[in-house]
């Protein structure tokens, strides 16, 4: 009854657009077949797909590339209008009504209505998914991630390439200009941020220079002192950084860098992307962010800041935190309503193929790359980020990005600090997505109690650093509020998800 | 009080019409009433979903039933009491500092006697109305940045130390407050306009005779004219004191300042951040109102008691 009332509330809502929206450009396919075809007589599926939450209909190039490869042509169901992909999924959902395909950007969510009976559980279709398998296969550790605590996999995820994402930056013509080497270690890192504070590395008579700025920085510079700011694990053993005793000392010091000036004041209330303002303005030293567009400074700021420098360093601490998830949350499946299911299935398949993952990673061949020794090498002077999305390529959807993508577009300087991280090795062991591998209740208890225990060290963490508490004195206090919220359950809960391999 | 007579013998005629005669009012009245039906009353049912652990694709039908599960559950986290404090206090001190401002403005409006000059003030007025919170937020945070906001800078001239205005908890009442009332200001304002235009210009040519000055004019006759819409409005406002905030909130508050800045909405948002769980937030929501329909049958029953005006 109730859900009746439910249903046609939705139903009313969702019945104006849809009627606009139900005259689909069809596709006209001149399918020859070849090893990639899947069916004889050529087939449309449905899909709830959308691109990045945007207003497109997904009725993208690439889709009809590969109709016209594999005979399966893709429907997308989400009305023009939407702009919103949460709620289009859940009145989807909620209406019974499922699509063939289901795209998704929240792994938990989609875990547990597949657990309900919503998706078919793609591990039972093994045999006529070669290529998931393989991907599988080769990466015991994204199988490990996207597998759901009833032991079943609901989703093909989005495989990232690459392995660096965040590295340290600094000013290296400061560091010249001063007579500095690069820091290693914590000491030598607050003798550079200290000359830069001090010594006008800028060179316009103000004591205005930033060392090192960026949220991401203070996070980065706990290992200095053995601490790590969140959730990490330990030989198999989940730990929570700011549970631990050498987070004292981490925040002492960090404190006391902060009270000097070696770090930027406004920390937590800069707007999001301080660097186009820090480094603009010729004032930043040091932040920990994104290779490809902090390199990208350098060249776009070469005019307005001369000689800058902005170079990748490797991290003081020998660390970095930061790496690029082997898989991430968002991919897509299959409704287990669904009419077409094993032909779904083998349609999600080819994206893994390696004509389907050359059409998602480069786009067409001709068009938008040739093969240059095998390998595909990008037409000159093509805004490759731009031009493949309009074509349909690099979506949010199941596939496995190729780093040859990215090494085409980002700039020497940023391929070189991602390489120096990666030959070297810096990355601390990933943390593994746990709550994908809990139960609703689980889940539901996780909620909970990380919500009120992240408010509490968030809270108390900025507190410290802009000097409203001191660390020593409110330590103590600090340690049993975090226990009375129950933070030995959470750490129980996860090594308990964890444990479930 | 004339105006009270006027509507009663407009009442008192129209009830001798017949009824084919104001059929068609009835006709126009239908729309209104589908889309009260549909998209008001029927959507209620869902609330039952507050009592169960829901589960889209299962549906309220096949959900567990789990009774005041959420319910205790909201109520028993360590910053209920912190959240719903901070609520109250900010919603109490729009109350003071921001309901009766338009109110004041419409009088001032509507002494000037010059069209066109309280036309251009009235235009400029709504305009932060129409400018997004998240516009209006980044203008603030901008206009209070340590390093290059021109506020800031203007305080560090004269007291000559910079304030970390949006990083400590003392200021953030403020800011929030001041930042409404400009948003809201002119905009609040036309419902007074409104009712300040129906006042019959007899009354006051009336006390004119009677040697009454603007002042007395204003206490005597605008006021009280404007008792029913004012008490009307401060009833609804009260009805949502535990809501409402949660933007504005949400995009001027650190976790620095928690302490005074972290309201039911934003702790909520939060939890919803890791893991969309309806069932919880329909809870909390259904709380909410709960709260807001007790104060609103509260405030009526005190305004019937002495200002003899009331929403029902």
């Amino acid at each position: 009854m109730f859900k009746k009332i439910l249903c046609l509330t939705l139903a009313v809502v969702m019945s104006l657009p849809m009627v606009a929206c139900t005259k689909k450009a069809t596709v006209d396919v001149d399918h020859v077949s070849n090893e990639n075809t899947l069916c004889e007589e050529y087939t449309v599926l449905t899909a709830f797909y959308e691109q990045n939450k945007n207003t497109d209909d997904g009725s993208h190039e690439s889709f009809k590339e590969a109709a016209r490869l594999t005979n399966v042509g893709l429907e997308c169901t989400i009305p023009k209008s939407n702009s919103d992909f949460f709620q289009a999924f859940n009145l989807m959902v909620a209406g019974g009504e499922m699509p063939d395909i289901v795209q998704t950007y929240n792994a938990i969510e989609f875990n547990q209505l597949g657990s309900e009976g919503a998706f078919a559980p793609l591990n039972e279709y093994f045999d006529i998914m070669p290529n998931f398998k393989k991907v599988l296969d080769e990466n015991p550790q994204i199988e490990e991630n996207i597998t759901a605590y009833d032991g079943n996999i609901y989703y093909i995820p989005f495989m990232p390439g690459g392995i660096a994402s965040t590295g340290w930056f600094i000013r290296q013509d400061w560091l010249d200009k001063l007579n500095l080497k690069a820091p290693v270690g914590a000491d030598q890192l607050y003798n550079v941020l200290t000359a830069f504070r001090n010594n006008d590395p800028n060179g316009n008579g103000q004591k205005d220079e930033v060392p090192l700025f960026g949220k991401t920085a203070v996070d980065e510079l706990m290992p200095l002192w053995g601490a790590r700011p969140d959730w990490y694990i330990d030989n198999g053993v989940i730990k929570y950084g700011p549970y631990e005793e050498n987070y004292k000392t981490a925040m002492e010091n960090i404190v006391k860098w902060y009270k000097e000036g070696l770090i930027d004041q406004e920390i937590f209330t800069r707007a999001d992307n301080p660097r186009a303002k820090l480094l603009g303005d010729n004032l930043g030293g040091a932040c920990v962010e994104w290779f490809g567009s902090t390199a990208a400074y350098n060249d776009t700021l070469a005019e307005t800041v001369p000689g800058i420098k902005f170079l990748p360093m490797a991290p003081p601490s020998g660390v970095a935190l930061q790496r690029r998830p082997i898989n991430d949350v968002y991919g897509w499946g299959v409704s287990a309503s669904s009419k077409n299911l094993e032909l779904a299935v083998r349609y999600l398949d080819f994206w893994l193929s390696e004509a389907g993952s050359r059409l998602m990673n480069f786009g067409k061949e001709g068009v938008h790359y040739d093969m240059v020794d095998g390998k595909p090498q990008f037409k000159e002077g093509l805004d490759v980020q731009k031009v493949l999305k309009q074509y349909g390529s690099q979506l949010d959807m199941g596939f496995q990005q190729d780093f040859a993508y990215e090494r085409q577009w980002i700039n020497d300087i940023a391929y070189e600090g991602m390489m120096m991280y990666v030959d070297n090795d810096y990355f601390v062991e990933q943390f593994p997505t746990v709550t994908t591998r809990m139960s609703k209740a689980e889940v539901a208890e996780y909620t909970k109690l990380k919500t009120d225990i992240d408010t509490y060290t968030d809270e108390m963490m900025q507190k410290w650093i802009l000097g409203a508490n001191d660390v020593d004195q409110t330590w103590d206090e600090y340690i049993s509020r975090l226990e009375s919220f129950g933070i030995k359950r959470l750490i129980e809960l996860q090594q308990n998800a964890y444990n479930r391999r | 009080m004339k105006n009270e007579l006027s509507t009663n013998s407009i009442i008192r005629r129209k009830k001798s019409y017949r009824w084919k005669e104001v059929l068609t009012m009835y006709v126009m009245l239908i729309p209104f009433l589908l889309y009260f039906i549909l998209f008001v009353y029927k959507p209620m049912g869902g609330l039952v979903i507050a009592f169960q652990d829901y589960s889209l694709f299962k549906g309220i039908s096949g959900s567990d039933w789990v009774g005041l599960k959420h319910f205790k559950e909201f109520l028993s986290t360590p910053y209920f009491i912190r959240t719903l404090k901070n609520t109250l206090i900010l919603n109490i001190y729009l109350l003071i500092f921001s309901f009766p401002l338009p109110i004041v403005f419409a009088l001032l409006l509507n002494e000037v006697r010059r069209p066109k000059l309280k036309k251009v003030v009235q235009t400029i007025s709504y305009m932060p109305h129409f400018v997004s919170t998240v516009v209006v937020a980044g203008i603030v945070i901008n206009l209070l940045s340590p390093q290059s906001g021109i506020i800031s800078i203007l305080v560090e001239k004269i007291c000559g130390e910079r304030i970390f205005f949006l990083a400590q908890p003392q200021y953030f009442r403020t800011i929030y407050v001041v930042m409404n009332i400009w948003q809201t200001l002119g905009y609040g304002s036309i419902v007074y306009m409104a009712a300040l235009s129906g006042i019959d210009m007899e009354l006051y040519e009336a006390a004119v005779v009677d040697g009454a000055n603007k002042f007395r004019q204003i206490w005597h006759i605008t006021l009280p004219e404007l008792m029913p819409t004012i008490v009307t409005m401060l009833i609804m406002r009260i009805g949502s004191i535990l809501g409402s905030s949660t933007e504005t909130v949400l995009l001027l508050q650190q976790p620095a300042t928690y302490d005074v800045s972290d309201v039911l909405g934003t702790y909520v948002y939060r939890r919803g951040l890791i893991d969309a769980d309806y069932s919880y937030s329909t809870a909390v929501s259904l709380f909410n109102s709960f709260i807001g329909l007790l104060l609103v049958g509260i405030a009526n029953f005190v305004s019937k008691k002495t200002t003899e005006v009331g929403l029902w």
